[in-house]
């Protein structure tokens, strides 16, 4: 669980394969229920990440009063 | 003696333009009859009353609205008086002209937004999709401002784990126009994932920088997805329609630019339950089939055992045949004894019966108990008891039986009764 944290689009992409590969009839059982079950664990660490994560504010200093050419 | 200073023209000019810089900046609303550029540089025009002409001058640069600016227009010219040397005219050294009266600011902006159609600026087939998931945005409003807070709640009660680079803005008023168009390319070098340019409501005087052609065309020219969204729901700004997204209200800019975490969560269930549906059906496939080949094998199994059935019930019969047969047998041969010993008892009985009544009828024979009484017995010379003439002969010798001895006699006379 300490690998490296990846994004929840990248989450979300997994597991948005691991389902495209489950609908594909050819997929051998053991692989699917294995898939299935890191579809979960996937789903659960985005939950989680999700109820955590916040936003953070950054303010830009900068001067954007531009001299006018008169 | 005549103490008035002769001037050069230019001297003239010079000290005509002192006094004229006198009167600072002016205000002059009049009619439009003149409007023209110059080299792309300079705009050129005339503005009039019933009875007065005035000419103009202004660097393009300077007149954000040339584009809305049309002949005929009222409007009001802010700037300051001075005589062109080269020609010695008067003129106006414009450094704003915007629409004056009712419908003017309007009638100003139809024509500027007719002119960027034109032109292309609010071409829907260049507008860019925003990013799904933006880690970083670039916020472009007023420091403290509703909007700011509005968009900042929103955006956090949506989605988080996201960096907003707060670049605070003048969103009204005379810096407005210029404060925006900085600030758009100032944000550009931070390369955020969106851009969002927000204001509140208000007048269409109000909003003016953001119907602005600058405004505008740097909106048009951000190299980053931008989403706009200024004033309430219903006006629509230039600067809006050249964005790539416009939003009703800073609110709806952030329901716009980051998901919203129900609506994720809301997917992932979606994902999950099919998950679960994909695995529970293949799972049930594999059962069923499992099954049915369970089913064969029970199948072939039990047609097997029908058949070992088949073969032992054929045994059983032919050994039955066989039992049957001995049965038969024994039975045959049980009668047959029985027929047999009863045949045999019963002929023994009348065996008995006949020796019994025989035993009973001895006496009678007994030839002792006749001869006892007188009687005799012949006899032939071969011991044969004679009882008929028949088996007598004449001179035949006979023996004859008494009581108490035997006789020899020889035959002299038969005689038939």
């Amino acid at each position: 669980m300490t690998a490296k944290k990846q994004s929840i689009e990248s989450m979300l992409a997994e597991l948005e394969a691991i389902v495209a590969t489950l609908e594909k009839t050819d997929t051998p059982l053991e692989q699917s229920i294995s898939m299935f079950e890191s579809g979960l664990k996937l789903a659960s660490s985005i939950k989680s990440e999700l109820a955590t994560m916040t936003n953070r504010i950054e303010q830009i200093k900068a001067d954007l009063s531009t001299p006018k050419v008169s | 003696m005549n103490l008035q200073a002769i001037f050069s023209v230019s001297e003239c000019v010079e000290a005509l333009n002192i006094s004229l810089s006198s009167l600072g900046r002016l205000t002059i609303e009049g009619e439009l009859s003149e409007l023209k550029t110059s080299q792309g540089k300079w705009l050129f025009g005339t503005i009039k009353d019933q009875s007065s002409s005035l000419g103009f001058f202004a660097p393009l640069w300077n007149i954000g609205n040339a584009k809305s600016l049309e002949i005929g227009m009222k409007v009001q010219l802010v700037g300051r008086a001075n005589v062109y040397a080269r020609s010695g005219s008067l003129r106006l050294v414009a450094e704003s002209i915007t629409p004056a009266g009712i419908g003017a600011l309007q009638a100003a902006f139809e024509r500027l937004k007719r002119v960027l159609t034109e032109e292309g600026l609010f071409d829907e087939r260049r507008k860019r999709p925003l990013p799904r998931f933006p880690r970083t945005i670039g916020l472009l409003t007023a420091s403290g401002s509703e909007a700011y807070n509005d968009f900042i709640k929103i955006t956090a009660e949506r989605w988080g784990g996201v960096e907003i680079l707060f670049l605070p803005i003048s969103v009204q008023g005379q810096s407005a126009t210029q404060s925006v168009v900085s600030g758009l390319s100032v944000l550009q070098r931070y390369n955020p994932d969106v851009i969002v340019l927000t204001r509140g409501g208000g007048s269409l005087e109000d909003l003016a920088a953001f119907n602005s052609e600058e405004v505008t065309r740097a909106v048009y020219a951000s190299v980053i997805p931008i989403v706009c969204a200024i004033g309430h729901e219903g006006d629509v700004s230039l600067a809006e329609m050249a964005a790539d997204k416009r939003a009703s209200t800073p609110s709806n800019a952030a329901q716009l630019v980051v998901p919203d975490k129900a609506t994720i969560i809301a997917e992932l269930n979606g994902h999950i339950s099919h998950l679960m549906r994909l695995t529970s059906q293949q799972l049930d496939s594999a059962n069923h089939r499992a099954n049915t080949l369970l089913l064969r094998l029970e199948r072939s199994a039990s047609a097997q055992e029908a058949r070992f059935n088949q073969l032992f019930q054929r045994l059983l019969q032919r050994f039955n045949g066989t039992i049957n047969r001995v049965d038969e047998l024994n039975l045959s041969l049980t009668t047959s004894t029985a027929r047999a010993s009863m045949a045999m008892s019963h002929a023994l009985n009348s065996k008995t019966l006949i020796f019994q009544s025989l035993e009973r009828m001895l006496p009678q024979f007994d030839t002792n108990i006749p001869i006892k009484r007188g009687y005799a017995l012949l006899k032939d010379q071969q011991g044969r008891v004679v009882s008929s003439i028949a088996d007598l002969s004449l001179d035949q010798i006979i023996t004859t039986n008494i009581q108490d001895g035997t006789l020899e006699s020889s035959i002299t006379k038969i005689e038939g009764l």
